[in-house]
């Protein structure tokens, strides 16, 4: 739709002055062309103002449009792929690599300040040269890490996936041979998984279960090449809740117990409690999620069920966050932000419509 | 290019992104300033408030926008300024006649923090400029000739004599540009050096190289049509002090050989103090100072900037508007207002009727505005007057026993001259829009271009939205005060935040505008149509410029420093050597945004006298009301 139509559409739905809409006008399109219009799951040809025009239009009496659009205003978090990108590149200087220097420091007795000394010791060198980096699933931004780190990073040192095939263990096997290694070294001693989001935690930590079981394993592909019990693992999410941290915390700690070393959870932004839509700032706006009006129990479905709750109203496992992402808004954010795009009936628009990642059957009716 | 919704929002000529925009929205009238005889031979100094246009009015002299003008010289947008440009020498009908260098002296102050002689930051600050001309000089050649590179540019050695510069290789245009970005490096690798600089060789220049580099040189490297080059120095008050007196001193005494303009704000009490003693105005430069001062050229500005207005208009995206005062109602809507006017005139007549009960020297008076006959709204404005009147002769002391009736000859004396004080009470009183009409729009730009951009653009806004609406985008009275006065008082509430000493500031601001509002509040409106100002003697202004005769007085060192950031924040406009039968006068004007913020009028000339130590208590504690609504300060 031409812009255009669309803030005269947006104007006619909200029933603004011409005073009103010169006030808002320009805000509204200051973020749709500073962000929100990098949405990638619109339909084609839909931009973020006819979105939000849509999705208010839906709501009636004046006064809960009214609260809808405050909403957006003032709670909305959107991560843009250019912020996205830059937490992916912070990920190896200002985590990973602190890590590794703190380790070389107690290991020879140096003070963990004299970062530079310590980058030049070969325990270092071979520190780093034993470090996997694994995505937790394809949003993870591998392909940015990689691009960010070259010449630091060797490229078998970063794979897209976490579950590896044999032939796969195999090559990268043979270039841990090749690197210099001595043989009892020739193992990753440090795992570090990334993933671009986590709002619960429960998704994430499923996938540290299943990578820890591998590992225990000693027939599986991974424990080919790190052994459980000389290995730290790290679980670094770009952005996450303080909930899904201390959740996957919880995980690693009731995964391996009695194995040493362990690892973290490590966020790159943290998202407080005070973001989640809950509390008296959010009363009104809360009234409209959880009336049924605006919602549709069609896409609860059985990742839905996994997250303990009745309906999908606050979003996976209630977590009620307001929270949208450049590529996709993820189901832990209210259902009146993403209600599915592509859902056959679906009563309700959400403003920044998710394409599912987990679909069941279920959901095409 | 970004889109451009509200091309009033491109403010800063910095901002505006590519050559043809700018060329687009640049007024030829602008030009105006410049006498053609003079600019490219004396020593230009272009002073003005911020935003008063000033670098706006350098870029267009360099190399890519003269470039796109002459290309552009056959369009609607670009006819007149190509021909005035031509009027004045700039360019022809082959291209470009002149080679502008622009610089930009903000960090040469670093310069004069060195651990070093005085003389030599001298020559250093000398050295950067002539290494930053020099390439400035070789680049625009470039540009001018649609170069790559300079290879094929040669210069001839019998006329270019560098060598009391410390060049020695060959001449060829490449050499010299490497030359003179080692020089360049040099000063600046000695501004970010730890070292001791005494110890270490620095580059050192004894005179600007533009006199050196002239008419001919230019004319022997290059085969396009250029015959003179232009130096241009921007924000020139960045300098420190001792820079500006060194600059100003070898720029006025090398006279009429090489063009040089310098831009700068006005900044303070006596922005004259840095022009050396025996230098002559007229003779030695020439000082263009707010080109388009309403007491110089009363209608320049306000044609300069319609003409920016309309160019603005005629970028945005909607071709019904098409040009700015068609989006300005200029009168009020009869029929929505008529009542109000008629009301109006009802309470104003009993209050008079109240007031001169009893008085039969009115009666003749009172009866002509009876049966005056007109539209209510000149009605209204009939009997405020009237009320001023009758209030200034109960002023006046009772010089005979009885009353004589006062005739209409009396009334009719000096009516007029009372009719813009009587609108601006009936303004106030009644609610009725004053600050509308694009005439009024301009004199609250306050001769700046920047302020009438800013205003005029939050009017624009709610046009485009109507036409976005597609309702009569025609912006009502009401409206253009209602944004006014809400875009003024928003800037207002945040002054205390973004000027240094904010809270002093506002304080003094405060002082003056409640000051005026009593004074033009007076029934017998003396200062019409009112007070906008105030001043302060000529003595006193010089008590305050003079460091030693303020003794250490922290109250007078604080009230010289507050004028000067309103002066330079263009919060006020200051006019020294006003003379009156009383003496002369510093008379210091408000921006008039805050006379529409203390709903004062808008013309000058109304002003009142005060003290040094009445300001020093407005900015230390306020304007304070009395009981009884006078003002007074604390003692």
């Amino acid at each position: 739709m031409k812009e255009e139509l669309a803030e005269r559409l947006l104007a006619t739905v909200m029933d603004w002055s011409i005073e009103e809409v010169t006030r808002e006008q320009p805000l509204v399109r200051a973020m749709a062309s500073l962000k929100y219009d990098e949405y990638e799951q619109f339909e084609p040809g839909m931009r973020f103002i006819e979105s939000l025009a849509l999705w208010l239009k839906q709501f009636t009496p004046e006064s809960e449009r009214e609260c809808a659009y405050r909403f957006m205003k003032e709670r909305l978090v959107f991560f843009s792929e250019a912020e996205i990108a830059h937490f992916v590149s912070m990920v190896f200087p200002d985590f990973v690599n602190p890590i590794l220097i703190r380790i070389i420091a107690d290991e020879l007795g140096i003070s963990k300040w004299k970062a530079s000394m310590i980058k030049k010791t070969p325990e270092y060198t071979k520190l780093l040269r034993r470090c996997l980096f694994l995505g937790l699933s394809d949003s993870a931004h591998i392909d940015i890490f990689r691009r960010s780190n070259v010449g630091e990073l060797k490229h078998d040192q970063i794979l897209q996936v976490y579950e590896l095939d044999s032939e796969k263990a195999k090559n990268i096997k043979e270039k841990l041979k090749e690197s210099g290694l001595d043989e009892k070294e020739q193992y990753f001693k440090m795992i570090f998984l990334l993933d671009d989001f986590s709002g619960s935690g429960y998704t994430c930590s499923e996938k540290i279960k299943v990578l820890f079981n591998k590992l225990k394993n000693p027939d599986s592909e991974i424990s080919t090449i790190a052994k459980i019990e000389d290995v730290y693992i790290y679980v670094i999410i770009y952005i996450a809740t303080e909930t899904a941290i201390a959740h996957i915390k919880r995980t690693i700690d009731d995964t391996s117990p009695g194995i040493t070393p362990l690892g973290d959870a490590l966020p790159v932004q943290l998202l407080s409690e005070i973001t989640k839509i809950q509390g008296p700032q959010d009363e009104e706006f809360l009234r409209l999620v959880n009336n049924d009006k605006y919602y549709d129990h069609k896409v609860f479905d059985e990742h839905f069920r996994s997250g303990g709750k009745q309906d999908a109203k606050l979003g996976y496992a209630g977590c009620s966050l307001p929270v949208v992402l450049s590529h996709n808004c993820p189901n832990d954010s209210v259902f009146l932000l993403w209600a599915y795009r592509d859902l056959k009936n679906l009563r309700i628009k959400g403003l920044f419509p998710r394409v599912p990642r987990h679909w069941s059957e279920e959901s095409d009716e | 290019m970004n889109e451009i919704r509200n091309p009033f929002r491109l403010r800063a000529s910095e901002n505006i992104e590519t050559d043809e925009m700018f060329i687009r929205l640049f007024s030829p009238k602008a030009l105006d300033a410049l006498q053609k005889d003079d600019i490219w031979i004396k020593l230009q100094i272009i002073r003005s408030t911020p935003g008063g246009g000033k670098t706006s009015l350098l870029r267009l002299f360099t190399p890519h926008s003269l470039k796109t003008v002459y290309e552009q010289r056959n369009q609607p947008f670009c006819e007149k300024l190509f021909s005035d440009l031509k009027n004045i020498g700039a360019i022809d009908d082959n291209g470009p006649l002149v080679l502008g260098v622009y610089l930009n002296a903000k960090d040469f102050w670093m310069l004069d923090e060195l651990a070093i002689e005085d003389v030599k930051k001298q020559r250093l600050l000398l050295s950067l400029i002539n290494s930053r001309f020099l390439i400035g000089i070789l680049k625009g050649i470039k540009v001018l000739n649609r170069l790559q590179d300079l290879s094929f540019v040669a210069v001839e050695d019998n006329k270019l004599d560098l060598s009391s510069y410390g060049y020695s290789l060959t001449l060829d245009a490449n050499s010299l540009l490497k030359w003179a970005k080692n020089i360049e490096k040099e000063v600046l690798d000695a501004l970010d050096s730890f070292e001791f600089l005494e110890k270490i060789s620095l580059p050192g220049h004894n005179s600007l190289i533009l006199d050196t580099i002239n008419d001919n040189f230019v004319l022997q490297i290059n085969e396009c049509s250029i015959n003179k080059v232009l130096l241009m120095l921007d924000d020139v008050h960045l300098l420190t002090q001792h820079q500006r007196r060194f600059l100003f001193g070898i720029l006025t005494a090398t006279r009429d050989k090489s063009a040089v303009w310098l831009a700068e704000r006005i900044e303070n009490l006596d922005p004259n103090e840095i022009i050396p003693q025996g230098s002559k105005e007229g003779r030695d430069y020439i000082l263009i100072e707010d080109c388009w001062r309403a007491s110089k050229k009363p209608s320049s500005f306000k044609d300069v900037v319609e003409d920016i207005a309309n160019r603005r208009v005629e970028v945005s995206r909607f071709d019904q508007i098409t040009s700015y005062s068609g989006c300005l109602q200029e009168a009020l809507d009869d029929s929505e207002w008529n009542k109000v006017f008629i009301n109006a005139r009802e309470k104003i007549k009993q209050r008079l009727y109240q007031r001169i009960t009893h008085k039969i020297k009115y009666d003749e008076w009172i009866e002509e505005r009876e049966e005056k006959q007109g539209k209510p709204y000149d009605l209204l404005i009939a009997w405020r007057t009237l009320e001023i009147k009758i209030e200034r002769d109960l002023e006046k002391k009772q010089t005979v026993l009885f009353d004589e009736v006062l005739g209409i000859g009396k009334l009719e004396e000096k009516e007029a001259t009372l009719r813009s004080a009587a609108e601006i009470l009936i303004s106030r009183e009644f609610g009725v829009p004053y600050y509308y009409g694009f005439s009024r729009i301009v004199k609250i730009a306050f001769d700046n271009l920047e302020q009438f951009l800013w205003i005029a653009g939050e009017i624009f806004q709610e046009a485009l939205t109507a036409a976005l609406m597609k309702k009569n985008y025609k912006v009502s009275p009401e409206s253009q005060q209602r944004i006014l006065t809400q875009a003024i008082r928003s800037r207002w509430d945040k002054l205390h935040l973004e000027i240094r000493f904010g809270a002093e500031i506002r304080r003094f601001l405060d002082g003056i505008g409640r000051f005026a509002q009593r004074e033009t509040d007076r029934p017998t409106a003396p200062y019409k149509p009112g007070v906008t100002g105030i001043a302060i003697s000529m003595e006193d202004r010089t008590r305050l410029i003079d460091s030693d005769r303020l003794n250490e007085n922290k109250d007078l060192i604080m009230l010289k420093k507050i004028i000067s950031l309103c002066i330079s924040n263009n919060l006020v406009k200051v006019i020294p050597n006003y003379k009156d039968k009383a003496g002369l006068w510093m008379v210091i004007y408000l921006n008039r945004l805050l006379c529409v913020h203390f709903g004062l009028p808008l013309q000058y000339g109304g002003w009142k006298e005060k003290s040094l130590q009445e300001l020093c208590s407005w900015i230390s504690a306020g304007i304070i009301e009395q009981k009884g609504g006078g003002l007074s300060h604390v003692p």
